[in-house]
């Protein structure tokens, strides 16, 4: 399609236009111009500050954390149990059953009803690593064995009365060893016995979905906790890398 | 009293211009913003709307400056950046469309139109056009593009790029006509 002679005429007449701007429009574009020159260099440098300084505070974090845990004695295999429980009569009974590694301690108070007084007396069934090292408080054992006979009032949880019945058979083929003159080994195989059982018995509630929902989501806390770490630390690495390569590759 | 120095060589002053020097770039702004308003109001009906075009076109022009390879004249360089963004004003606003329509006679002269015509009367007969036969009359027969160079630009067909170019003539020719039996104090039936 050739070009039109009245398509020239309309050419030539609206190249010789000029049409003068409003005034402040340079002032308008100089506003423009110096608020673009303005942004790209601060932005670039603080945020590599910014993603350096965070970045080290969580590479700190995550170290101090990790050293701390390790230097914990008593999060490592298997976990350990705390029971307290407060009855109606001021009979307290604290339980602690830890795994086989660490100490076992059961510690029992008895209250006689009949005095209606608080009476703690102490039977310390305790174990450490090496089985040669047992020791059984047994005085006190028998006066423990008695107050056994009183079930729990108030049982917080099915697992104290597992506990608790462990205990029980413990003690009472201690003190039926006793009479018969149980060696020390003999009692370390009672107490390694139930500690298994108790494991077992966990597991168990675990498969079956018996456990405690609260020790769950602790664990799971425990999990997502260093999962959740090393996720923002890879994040902040990215950002961080991508922050200095966006600064050395500014063409301004 | 400010001292603004003359710079009688275009490239030393493009050169300043695109190292940042404000006084450079201003002086290219009040040599250049008349005629690049007067091409941005060739497209854009409101006069404000296409100073705002022009500013954002120079604003471009500025920021990019380093890119004038010096190829060309600077003036055609900014006139290609006003043009573009004339037309993404337009797009904008959605009022480009461009329909696919059969042309009857590709050849038919247009040659009838013989008056002078000022500016004026030409910027108002092109503010007429629809958008879309605007856009490639204006590109077409004002700027000199190819077809295929506007069919790239708009995102359409060199064959609607024809089409659109026809029918822009054939409406430009039925109004100057009925202007011209008007002016004469009769209509034509």
């Amino acid at each position: 399609m050739a070009r039109q002679q009245f398509e020239d005429r309309f050419r030539d007449s609206l190249e010789q236009r000029e049409i003068k701007p409003s005034t402040g429009s340079w002032e308008q574009l100089a506003g423009r111009l110096d608020a673009s020159e303005k942004k790209p260099t601060p932005i670039f440098w603080w945020i590599g500050i910014a993603a350096t300084i965070v970045g080290g505070i969580l590479i700190y974090s995550l170290v101090f954390t990790f050293n701390s845990n390790i230097n914990s004695p008593g999060m490592v295999n298997a976990p350990s149990e705390e029971v307290f429980q407060e009855k109606g009569e001021g009979e307290q009974e604290k339980i602690m059953i830890a795994s086989e590694e660490l100490v076992e301690e059961i510690v029992e108070s008895t209250n006689k009803p009949s005095e209606e007084k608080m009476v703690q007396s102490k039977t310390q069934i305790t174990k450490v690593a090496a089985p040669s090292q047992s020791f059984i408080a047994s005085a006190e054992t028998k006066e423990v064995e008695e107050e056994k006979s009183l079930t729990p009032v108030e049982t917080k949880t099915p697992e104290e009365l597992r506990f608790r019945s462990k205990l029980e058979e413990v003690i009472a083929e201690v003190s039926a060893n006793e009479n018969k003159d149980a060696t020390d080994a003999e009692i370390d195989a009672l107490l390694y016995n139930a500690a298994g059982e108790i494991s077992l018995e966990q597991n168990r509630d675990y498969l079956t979905g018996s456990i405690d929902a609260g020790d769950l989501l602790f664990d799971v806390e425990m999990e997502l906790e260093q999962s959740f770490r090393e996720k923002v630390f890879d994040l902040l690495k990215e950002g961080y890398s991508k922050a200095r390569t966006a600064v050395a590759n500014r063409s301004y | 009293m400010k001292v603004i120095p003359l710079y009688n060589n275009e490239s030393k002053l493009i050169a300043r211009a695109a190292g940042g020097k404000r006084e450079a770039q201003q002086l290219l702004y009040e040599r250049f913003s008349g005629k690049m308003l007067s091409v941005c109001r060739i497209y854009v009906k409101d006069l404000h709307h296409a100073e705002e075009v022009m500013l954002t076109g120079f604003f471009k022009v500025f920021t990019h400056l380093k890119d004038f390879k010096h190829e060309g004249s600077f003036e055609g360089w900014i006139r290609k950046i006003m043009v573009r963004e004339s037309i993404s004003f337009l797009r904008g606003k959605k009022e480009l469309e461009f329909r696919e329509e059969a042309i009857e006679d590709p050849n038919e002269s247009f040659n009838s139109i013989q008056e002078d015509i000022d500016a004026e009367h030409i910027q108002q007969l092109i503010d007429s056009l629809p958008e879309g036969y605007k856009v490639v009359f204006v590109m077409y027969a004002i700027e000199g593009y190819k077809h295929h160079e506007i069919a790239q630009i708009l995102k359409i067909t060199s064959g609607t790029s024809k089409s659109q170019l026809f029918k822009a003539r054939r409406m430009l020719q039925e109004k100057l006509r009925m202007q011209k039996s008007t002016d004469y104090g009769t209509t034509t039936v």
